[in-house]
């Protein structure tokens, strides 16, 4: 029986404690043996939810990190209800760098790495643009920077009148973002991804990484109202960032400050953030030391597929190490 | 494939939309495997086996427009409506015809059976209980004055602020527009599905597949192929924009109606939602200056100490 197999099923691996919560925003850290004095943290996309990083043993990032010696710390962002509907992206660097000094304080060190994840590169660069001085090496994975895009969730993203949305259901509901992650790619996600799972239900392994993956897809928080407006208009609309026309609370984003080192982490068939979501801002950025490493994956299969577990994660770990 | 036992179990351990994805699937792969067999002995066609397919495929995404219909009906039943006044006021009419009549009835027993036992009953002792539950009643009873039996409730419409039709008529408009956009939307995506099946069709034809798989993936791939030029095309977005616009227009405007009736009757004890939402707002911009503040006194605490 199909329920046997997956009843246990619970995303999330490591072992952590929050260290600091502030309503619905948590600062967490995993419990490990740190070998290297700069401490990592990872600043999660606020769509869905940081557990891909560590979805389960065999294709846990945070593991990998773990084991390798780094200090792993992680900001959730939770699950953001009809009360938050006016959180501002100004809302999540403000507690972005409340994390930073929190760790640095902890830590007793000036700088840190600060490894963003989609959405959460994003507010990794604003915040690298905002204070250079705090980050030692900037790493950022399947980042959407350079908003103007020929894929198909870029094109509609850009037709779309947020506020619309916002003053009808006060937050991006998860239940309409999944629809239309789903819609992007209807006929591989609706239908050819169930006929391979139907192929292999006498295969244990397959159907539980299926629904380890599930489980992550479909536990979508919303994105607070504000928050979602903001970002459709003027990350997706106007792509200020790359135009040096992005502000937070009055305070100018300047690309041209992010000089430290910088580790891109993209996926070729990416069809959310694609090579070119960061192509340009990798190309403009001052930094001397960056490196960009190229997953021949999906925008997921870069944290979860075997071949980035073997390929990528070894030797982005190695980068940070080498800078840590 | 899936027996029904399993299916419930498989509900209680399964993310609601894979459980869901996964049923309808199964749907879709008997409907393919009998057009496998159908292929192994002879041509096949468009029929209803497609339109089935179609059907499951599309389903899970229309979901939002079930929950607009849904949410109207449920609101319909809890606010009153013209109608539904209407409905009220007749039977109210009807019951307080029949509560007199009860109580002269009543009224005409107590008096004979007076008259036959020519003594009238003592009252019984009541508790403190009975007594307090007698006066509330006849509390209440009271209320029910003259003045109260207003027959205007029907004409309610007068009674409201017109910034309340004016989002039900918005409301009514929205949705007649998204009406039009979801029809061509459906019609988009239909037209792109029949003609990748017919394509699919044409090369399950003009040649023998060596196994189901591969007359599976063939079917989806031109599936695929398809939508990835529906999805992007100007005609597509402009379509699907207009349809998501005038769905959250209606939401908008029907609810902040709602609202509306609710804001406007003086006995409402609740807080509607858009009430609610700017108290958050508020409750944000406060929370905002006091971190700007702690972070003022943190920094001159700093300087002091310095």
């Amino acid at each position: 029986m199909i329920a046997e197999k997956i009843k246990n099923i619970k995303p999330g691996f490591c072992d952590y404690e929050v260290v600091h919560e502030d309503w619905i925003f948590k600062l967490l850290h995993y419990r490990g043996n740190p070998n290297y004095r700069t401490p990592v943290l990872i600043c999660y996309a606020f769509i869905n939810r940081p557990v891909i990083l560590d979805l389960h043993e065999d294709v846990s990032v945070i593991k990998k990190m773990l084991e390798a010696g780094l200090d792993v710390w992680m900001i959730d962002w939770g699950y953001p209800s009809f009360a938050d509907r006016h959180l501002k992206i100004s809302d999540y660097i403000d507690y972005l760098d409340f994390c930073v000094d929190f760790v640095r304080k902890e830590r007793k060190v000036d700088k840190l790495t600060l490894h963003g994840y989609c959405l959460g590169s994003t507010l990794a660069v604003i915040y690298s643009a905002l204070y250079p001085e705090k980050i030692k090496n900037l790493i950022i994975q399947t980042p959407p920077i350079n908003f103007d895009t020929k894929n198909t969730l870029a094109i509609w993203a850009k037709s779309i009148d947020p506020k619309k949305i916002s003053r009808a259901l006060f937050n991006a509901t998860g239940d309409l973002l999944n629809i239309a992650f789903l819609l992007v790619d209807p006929v591989r996600l609706i239908v050819g991804k169930y006929q391979s799972l139907i192929n292999s239900f006498d295969d244990e392994k397959s159907v539980k990484d299926f629904f380890f993956m599930d489980h992550w897809i479909f536990d979508s928080p919303s994105v607070a109202g504000d928050v979602f407006e903001e970002y459709i208009v003027r990350w997706y609309h106007r792509n200020e960032i790359m135009n040096n026309q992005y502000d937070v609370k009055g305070m100018p984003v300047d690309i041209n400050k992010i000089d430290m080192p910088v580790l891109v982490l993209a996926a070729e068939k990416d069809h959310i953030t694609p090579p070119e979501s960061v192509i340009p801002f990798f190309e403009k950025i001052p930094s001397k030391d960056k490196k960009m490493l190229l997953s021949e994956k999906g925008h997921i299969g870069l944290s979860v597929s075997k071949t980035s577990h073997t390929k990528i994660w070894p030797e982005a770990i190695r980068w940070i190490i080498e800078r840590s | 494939m899936i027996s029904q036992d399993e299916a419930i179990e498989l509900f209680k351990f399964a993310p609601k939309e894979s459980f869901e994805l996964l049923l309808r699937n199964i749907e879709i792969r008997k409907i393919l495997e009998d057009l496998w067999e159908k292929h192994q002995s002879g041509a096949i066609r468009y029929d209803e086996s497609f339109e089935k397919i179609y059907e499951e495929f599309s389903k899970f995404f229309y979901r939002p427009i079930e929950i607009s219909v849904f949410g109207i009906r449920q609101l319909n039943y809890l606010f009153p409506f013209v109608d539904l006044m209407r409905i009220l006021e007749s039977q109210n009419e009807f019951l307080d015809t029949y509560c007199e009549f009860l109580s002269s009835f009543f009224s005409h027993l107590k008096l004979l059976s007076e008259i036959y036992f020519t003594s009238t009953t003592s009252e019984p002792v009541k508790s403190v209980l009975d007594r307090f539950l007698d006066h509330y009643a006849d509390l209440i009873k009271s209320c029910s004055s003259e003045f109260m039996k207003a027959d205007l409730l029907h004409e309610y419409p007068l009674i409201l602020p017109k910034k309340v039709f004016e989002y039900l008529e918005n409301a009514i408009n929205s949705w007649r527009n998204f009406s039009e956009f979801f029809r061509s939307y459906r019609d988009l995506r239909k037209q792109a599905f029949v003609t990748a099946a017919e394509r699919f069709i044409e090369i399950a034809n003009s040649k023998k597949f060596s196994n189901f798989f591969d007359f599976l993936n063939t079917f989806l791939n031109e599936e695929v192929k398809e939508f990835e030029n529906l999805l992007s095309s100007k005609k597509y977005v402009e379509i699907q924009k207009n349809m998501v616009e005038s769905l959250m227009d209606y939401l908008y405007y029907f609810r902040r109606f709602y609202e509306g009736i609710a804001e406007n009757n003086p006995l409402n004890p609740f807080a509607t939602v858009s009430q609610m939402d700017e108290a958050f707002k508020r409750i944000f911009d406060l929370k905002r200056r006091i971190n700007e503040l702690e972070k003022k006194l943190d920094s001159i605490e700093k300087g002091v100490q310095k």
